[in-house]
């Protein structure tokens, strides 16, 4: 099930705000949570829904055991490493053992057959959330979760379980045993989620036909300012798409009582690569640089030391998106501009703040690119067109009528990017709150009305 | 070994049972492809498949879109749009045994590719609509969709062969 479904929105949504406010007790409405978010969960995977309870369970006992042995207990290490190695076997399996045949396929010309199974949906980030947990409680960070619900509650909670943000278990272990929801923040709440599913039905899915229909033409029809459309159209796609339902998860954190950290700060307006990754899916960067960069040295150690930690980072970060060559590529890439920033460039952002706007820009429209194309054929001659080679012409009638009619979803889908359109709505917010709960609703029922005319309303992070 | 290391251990050892057990289990999950075709059938068709603009295909439609000839298989459906401006279709096939389902899966695929150059460049409805099809197979049964709701008829597939 996913939150811009008429399913979650019209049933779903609102049966489980009921009952959970029906309940008065934390406790109760923990146990209410849990339910349904194992019924959001089992919806669309009624096998895998085991999985994670296998997950849930198996964390819970282990780490306990793990807590209540304390200090005394031998080679702590060894067991925090097969807890780690217990919940990426999981992830293993599931997600890259067809990566890893098609690797030994391709390279020993062997014919192993593949497993072809279904991915659990969200399994990324539930794996990662529970391996929070396990690493937070090993280093004492945080105490360990005694309450099997509560625990239970924090892998699966629905509003982030298939598509983040990954919430770190000491970010909300205060809120899940106690918590008030006011009235101004269940509004925010919803004003967010409004906000989010607008971002995401309007403007992302728009787009992202667009898209589409110039990466499915012919490559031979394809001209400059076409490719550079299906570009643009695709950069903005993937933004709101993920953003938007960061907002929704946020804003639904809200309404249920829990703060989910931000996940998007504007990513569009950096003027560095380094920048546009403080900005860019926060919690999996963070995630990242907490778990495996900082154990693994960080910075503070020698220079070739450090690149290679970059490379190792980015490399995961690439192969956390999908089990294909072009998302390991993909980090690469971006480890490559990293080191290039970090070693070669230093102090060229604040000299040259334009220019430096400009390339960060243009590495993250190619770096798309990268993202988007799993064959490597497509992949070249696109990136070549958008460089000008082999195209077939600069304008072209077909470039020009898309162009034309959807100049105004790319002029919004600009402002959006940045914080100007919402610094308007909070002005008027400010100046007269009626006319915000008017825009509030208008967004709302033109958002639902194109998801019941849409078909086009994929999810690109629902694979991860 | 003290007390709660050993409990840890025996917990890890257990773990690591239960997450293979799991992983075997679903390797092996049986295929019930003997589900009766008409309940199946049903079970797509209610599972969001508007049928308003469809019509149900003959053997010669089979012929002519996919190159099967109805004879082959056990049981077909097929459902096909009215006007040849549609991309929303259905075919679903059990043949009579699993080494025949490779040909109507490629036949399928071939199906999606042609739908895809036929509706290029001008048909954006369409396009969305073939981006999300599907040609799905388990044990004999092989399912083709072009539909909005291709995902919900995937997903009542799976259920209804499990």
């Amino acid at each position: 099930m996913v939150f811009s479904s008429i399913t979650f929105l019209l049933y779903f949504l609102p049966v489980t705000l009921i009952l959970y406010f029906a309940v008065p007790s934390v406790k109760g409405r923990n146990l209410v949570l849990l339910a349904a978010s194992l019924f959001f969960y089992a919806w669309g995977e009624p096998v895998y829904v085991i999985l994670m309870v296998i997950s849930i369970l198996g964390n819970y006992l282990m780490v306990r055991l793990m807590d209540e042995a304390g200090e005394d207990l031998k080679h702590r290490k060894i067991h925090l490493a097969f807890l780690v190695l217990w919940n990426l076997a999981g992830l293993f399996f599931f997600k890259y053992a067809d990566f890893l045949v098609d690797i030994i396929n391709r390279a020993a010309g062997s014919e192993l057959k593949k497993l072809e199974l279904s991915l659990p949906i969200g399994i990324s980030f539930y794996t990662f959330q529970a391996l929070s947990y396990v690493i937070d409680v090993y280093r004492k960070k945080t105490a360990c979760q005694k309450n099997l619900i509560s625990f239970a509650l924090y892998i699966t909670m629905f509003p982030q379980l298939i598509a983040g943000p990954i919430v770190k278990y000491n970010e909300i272990a205060e809120r899940l045993q106690k918590r008030r929801i006011t009235r101004a923040a269940f509004g925010q709440g919803v004003e967010r989620f409004i906000f989010g599913l607008s971002k995401k039905v309007l403007l992302a899915n728009t787009l992202g036909q667009v898209f589409t229909l110039v990466s499915q033409q012919p490559a031979s029809e394809r001209t400059f300012l076409l490719v550079w459309l299906g570009a643009f159209s695709y950069t903005f796609q993937i933004y709101f798409d993920f953003s938007g339902y960061s907002d929704m998860a946020i804003g639904l954190g809200y309404m249920l009582g829990f703060r989910f950290p931000e996940n998007f700060r504007h990513p569009y307006l950096a003027s560095s690569v380094t920048e546009f990754w403080r900005r860019w899916h926060i919690s999996l960067s963070s995630w990242f640089r907490d778990y495996v960069y900082i154990p693994l040295g960080g910075n503070r150690v020698s220079k070739a030391r450090h690149i290679g930690n970059l490379i190792i980072v980015w490399g995961l970060t690439g192969l956390w998106h999908g089990a294909s060559l072009n998302f390991l590529l993909w980090g690469f890439y971006y480890a490559f501009w990293l080191i290039i920033e970090k070693y070669l460039l230093e102090g060229f952002e604040e000299r040259h703040r334009i220019f430096s706007h400009l390339l960060t820009a243009l590495i993250v429209i190619f770096g798309w690119m990268l993202f988007s194309f799993t064959d490597f054929t497509a992949l070249k001659i696109y990136a070549g067109q958008m460089l000008g080679f082999k195209t077939a012409g600069f304008l072209g009638k077909e470039a020009m009528y898309l162009l034309k009619s959807n100049i105004i979803t790319l002029i919004i889908a600009c402002l959006a990017s940045g914080s100007l359109l919402y610094g308007l709505y909070r002005r008027v917010r400010e100046k007269w709150a009626p006319a915000a709960l008017v825009i509030q609703i208008l967004m709302l029922v033109i958002s639902v009305s194109f998801l019941v005319y849409q078909s086009y309303n994929p999810f690109l992070y629902f694979r991860f | 070994m003290q007390k709660p290391a050993l409990r840890l251990v025996l917990a890890e050892i257990g773990a690591a049972i239960v997450l293979t057990v799991f992983i075997l289990a679903v390797l092996k999950k049986p295929v019930n492809d003997d589900v009766s075709f008409t309940d199946l059938k049903e079970t797509l068709l209610s599972a969001s498949f508007d049928r308003a603009n469809m019509k149900e295909g003959s053997a010669m439609k089979l012929k002519y879109l996919y190159g099967l000839s109805e004879n082959d298989y056990e049981a077909v459906c097929l459902y096909v749009p009215s006007t040849n401006m549609d991309a929303q279709e259905m075919l679903l096939v059990r043949c009579k045994k699993e080494a025949d389902t490779a040909k109507v899966r490629e036949a399928m695929q071939e199906r999606i590719e042609a739908e895809r150059n036929t509706f290029n460049s001008y048909g954006i409805e369409q396009m969305a609509l073939i981006d999300k099809a599907f040609a799905e197979v388990r044990g004999r049964l092989c399912l083709y969709v072009c539909d909005k709701n291709s995902d919900k008829m995937r997903e009542a597939f799976l259920k209804a062969v499990q």
